[in-house]
């Protein structure tokens, strides 16, 4: 459950949205539409009467005998992993799953007696305003619904364990996921840009294809190393300050190197990278916001043996 | 006279992908057929005298991949045609049976008259391709056709993987070439549901705009100046359109909608139900009562007496109800445009089988708005995105929120206690299809074939439409069924692939039956996260 902290901050959410009404009044024109707009229940009715509608489509027609499916989804995947998902504003859903023999390993590395008086927490970090809370949970119920009320924030969970000394143990990390606003933004600067700025902008800095590669051709492409793939780097970000020709773009790239034994093959996301006679290599990628797992695998020369190392990078930006 | 502001009637066209030839014939399937001839033979057929009487139109309409499939699947339009003749004959005895009931007589006529106009229509002048139909507007200029994801996919519960989001958007794309031999301009983002980072890759595969509800523009940051009657740009360069909530409400809603007026057609009351089982039962699929398309009542009230239906009534009540959203309209845009330094556009999307299907008078109403808007007041006109933002390619700059069209708007339909449990699956499942494809950069023929059939499972499971018919708790064990097969196969491909025994014979087994995207390259997936920029 949140703490006091979040239920401050949502009042205060609440008040600044019926002050900015009052000042909605007072101000002209264009801002009042937007008032018009602001007082709009977001549980509209009308989204209710779509489901309504739609549900209709499916509840008009009977239900058949339908033969049950000849395949059995596994229970698990044998993996360990939390995976942090958006409900809406305030509420997350999160599922896991982890391996009995790493839980096992780490309550004999903590020492059992100890382990075993602590209980199962998820622990719930903002990452906007650095801080964390922490829910008691079920591990063996696999998946929970968690009332977090951080809107418009950056989160990530932490399933663990609490000890009985209060420390907490890790046990796996969730992705990370920014949690709707509740609200009209307070930010109430404007930019304004042209359709056409927005397409050079686009063929130009950030993307690869601008002109609509075919799925075919996406590899191809991806593989030469062209003066328009140079020009491919992560999504950039953009801040500019209104109405002033002032403006930053902001990218990262990664760099990834090593070496092995000359003559061996090396492959980087399964594709071959050429070494060096030295046996090193280097790779340049992209780097844009979220995990990037960079599988690197290297076969011996004479291709009896493997070795997979794989790094995992991860960005985030704030702006 | 200069319009003052624009309206933009959109219309989302979209079923699940179902086809099944392992049976001879499927329950399911009469989805796809009862809204062939009650929704889109009827847009059709609209649009047809749109064009023959010189009315200016413009609307704006999205026809999913699995839509456009099953439109162009020869299994199922042979069936549609079985199962248009059956009707006809059914409506045939129906005239008969009504000779001596007055009140139902003419109406048994005006079905006959339907199902024959729509047979020589799909058949004769269509030639069975309803795809080319809805082209061929688009080609005339009256009818801009967007593209939509590969089936539908609710992307925001992608979000842990990008790649699933892209793929999702790429084969859409790409499917939307195959199909109308163009570049597409606008994107459906499936039940509207948006999360802001997929805006670049809707942008990579050259997507100019798509539309979001109202609250996904009104809670954009920085503050939106003019609500949902302007555009948004985000900061990758795609325009965001906003629902008016206004118009929709007018609509969609349940209660004080138009659909739900006392002379129209009441949908429960049709003579699959109502009339003797003996003599019904030919027309029944394996005899158990279920609609045909054929009511002869009119809403009437809220109680369950039910009077005869008088379709010349409910036209006069369609023709009113279009006067009655025009003037609204008008009213809104003529106050918007006072405070604005710019003509508004309200943007109206719809299910399009609301239209025809639930609604039966659906079409009529639409056709009435078309023309009226045309010839009867000059405040508003009707318009797409691509030609407002020809007029208005300046826009403000906004990063719109995380959003949906659903109830609550946001991810709870497609994310609560009845359908939760598949995202385990389906995750685990777009996370295998990306190892498989960075692991297969170049396969023989018979492990491609696995590679891509892997692909179409994934994605067929993906499809939104089995998570929300769980939630809506009718016709559940088909959707999951549905999901647990696609799942189940994908997972035995990727056994097989592991292992490397592809069993040829389960494989062509189930290429026969999950036959969407013929052309698909599973090679998608092998997108990793990061570009590879250069070796240095």
């Amino acid at each position: 459950m949140p703490g006091g902290k979040v239920d401050i901050k949502m009042d205060d959410g609440r008040a600044h949205r019926e002050e900015e009404g009052e000042i909605l009044h007072r101000e002209d024109v264009e801002d009042r539409s937007i008032g018009a707009g602001a007082e709009m229940p977001v549980e509209t009715s009308d989204a209710r009467a779509i489901n309504l509608l739609e549900e209709r489509f499916y509840a008009a027609h009977r239900e058949p005998d339908v033969a049950p499916s000849p395949y059995e989804l596994p229970s698990g995947y044998n993996d360990t992993r939390l995976v942090a998902m958006v409900r809406d504003p305030l509420w997350l859903f999160a599922y896991w799953e982890v391996q009995g023999d790493l839980i096992e390993r780490i309550r004999l590395e903590e020492g059992p007696d100890h382990w075993d008086g602590g209980s199962w927490t998820m622990r719930v970090m903002d990452l906007t305003d650095q801080d964390a809370f922490d829910v008691g949970i079920d591990v063996y119920a696999r998946n929970w619904y968690l009332e977090v009320g951080r809107p418009g924030h950056l989160l990530q969970l932490c399933l663990g364990r609490t000890l009985p000394s209060g420390r907490f143990v890790p046990l796996v990390y969730s992705n990370k996921t920014q949690a709707p606003p509740a609200g009209v933004s307070d930010l109430i600067d404007e930019e304004w840009m042209v359709l056409e700025e927005a397409t050079v902008m686009a063929a130009g800095s950030f993307l690869i294809g601008a002109t609509s590669p075919g799925m075919g051709r996406i590899m191809l492409e991806r593989e030469m190393a062209s003066g328009a793939i140079i020009n491919v780097g992560s999504p950039g970000l953009q801040a500019k300050v209104a109405g002033q020709p002032f403006w930053l773009t902001v990218n990262t790239e990664l760099i990834l190197y090593g070496a092995t034994q000359p003559g061996a093959q090396v492959t980087i996301f399964g594709q071959p990278i050429k070494l060096r006679p030295d046996g090193t290599f280097t790779a340049r990628y992209a780097l844009p916001d979220g995990t990037l797992v960079i599988p690197v695998q290297a076969i011996s020369p004479q291709g009896t043996e493997s070795i997979t190392v794989t790094p995992v990078v991860s960005r985030e930006t704030y702006s | 006279m200069a319009p003052k502001g624009y309206l933009a009637i959109v219309l989302h066209a979209h079923l699940p992908y179902v086809r099944h030839p392992e049976y001879p014939s499927f329950l399911e399937e009469d989805w796809l057929f009862e809204a062939i001839t009650e929704t889109y033979i009827p847009l059709l057929h609209i649009f047809e005298r749109l064009c023959h009487d010189g009315v200016p139109w413009q609307l704006t309409m999205s026809l999913t991949p699995p839509l456009l499939s099953m439109f162009m699947d020869p299994l199922l339009q042979d069936r549609y045609i079985n199962h248009l003749q059956r009707l006809m004959d059914l409506a045939e005895r129906e005239v008969e049976r009504t000779r001596y009931l007055p009140e139902y007589h003419g109406l048994a006529m005006m079905y006959r008259d339907n199902f024959h106009k729509a047979y020589d229509s799909y058949v004769h002048r269509y030639g069975r391709d309803l795809a080319g139909a809805f082209r061929h507007f688009q080609e005339e200029g009256h009818l801009e056709i967007i593209a939509s994801a590969a089936t539908h996919g609710y992307l925001p519960l992608m979000e842990s993987q990008p790649w699933a989001v892209r793929s999702q958007i790429a084969i859409g794309v790409d499917f939307y070439r195959s199909v109308f031999g163009q570049d597409p301009i606008g994107f459906w983002l499936p039940e509207c549901g948006f999360n802001p980072p997929d805006a670049r890759f809707l942008r990579e595969y050259g997507i100019r705009y798509t539309f979001l509800d109202s609250h996904g523009i009104l809670h954009a940051r920085p503050r939106p100046k003019y609500a949902v009657y302007a555009p948004l740009m985000t900061p990758e360069g795609l325009a965001v359109f906003g629902r008016d909530w206004e118009s929709s409400k007018q609509v969609w809603s349940a209660d004080e909608g138009y659909p739900g007026d006392y002379d129209y057609r009441e949908f429960y009351r049709d003579i699959g139900y109502d009339l003797e089982y003996e003599y019904i039962r030919p027309y029944l699929k394996d005899g158990i009562r279920c609609n045909t398309g054929i009511k002869y009542h009119r809403i009437t009230g809220p109680g369950n007496h039910k009077e005869p239906y008088n379709p010349r009534r409910a036209l006069d009540k369609a023709a009113e109800h279009a006067g009655n959203f025009m003037f609204n309209r008008e009213k809104q845009v003529e106050y918007l445009a006072s405070k604005m330094d710019r003509r508004p556009i309200i943007v109206a999307p719809y299910d399009a089988e609301l239209f025809g299907h639930w609604w039966f008078e659906g079409p009529a109403w639409l056709d009435f708005l078309i023309r009226k808007i045309a010839y009867d007041q000059d405040v508003i006109k009707l318009t797409t995105p691509s030609r407002y933002l020809t007029e208005y390619p300046r826009n403000q700059v906004a990063t719109p929120s995380m959003s949906s069209w659903g109830y609550k708007g946001y991810n709870e339909v497609w994310l609560e206690g009845s359908n939760d449990w598949i995202y385990a699956h389906l995750h685990k499942a777009a996370e295998r299809m990306r190892d498989l494809a960075l692991s297969f950069p170049d396969p023989d023929p018979l492990i491609r074939r696995a590679l891509n059939q892997a692909a179409r499972e994934l994605l067929l499971a993906q499809s939104s439409d089995w998570a929300f018919i769980m939630k809506t708790g009718t016709m559940v064990s088909y959707a999951k069924k549905r999901t647990t097969d696609h799942i189940g196969r994908f997972n035995q491909l990727y056994e097989q692939l592991q292992t490397g025994s592809i069993n040829e014979g389960w494989l062509a087994d189930v290429e026969s039956k999950d036959n969407i995207f013929p052309h698909i390259d599973y090679r998608i997936y092998a997108h990793p996260l990061g570009e590879l920029v250069s070796a240095l």
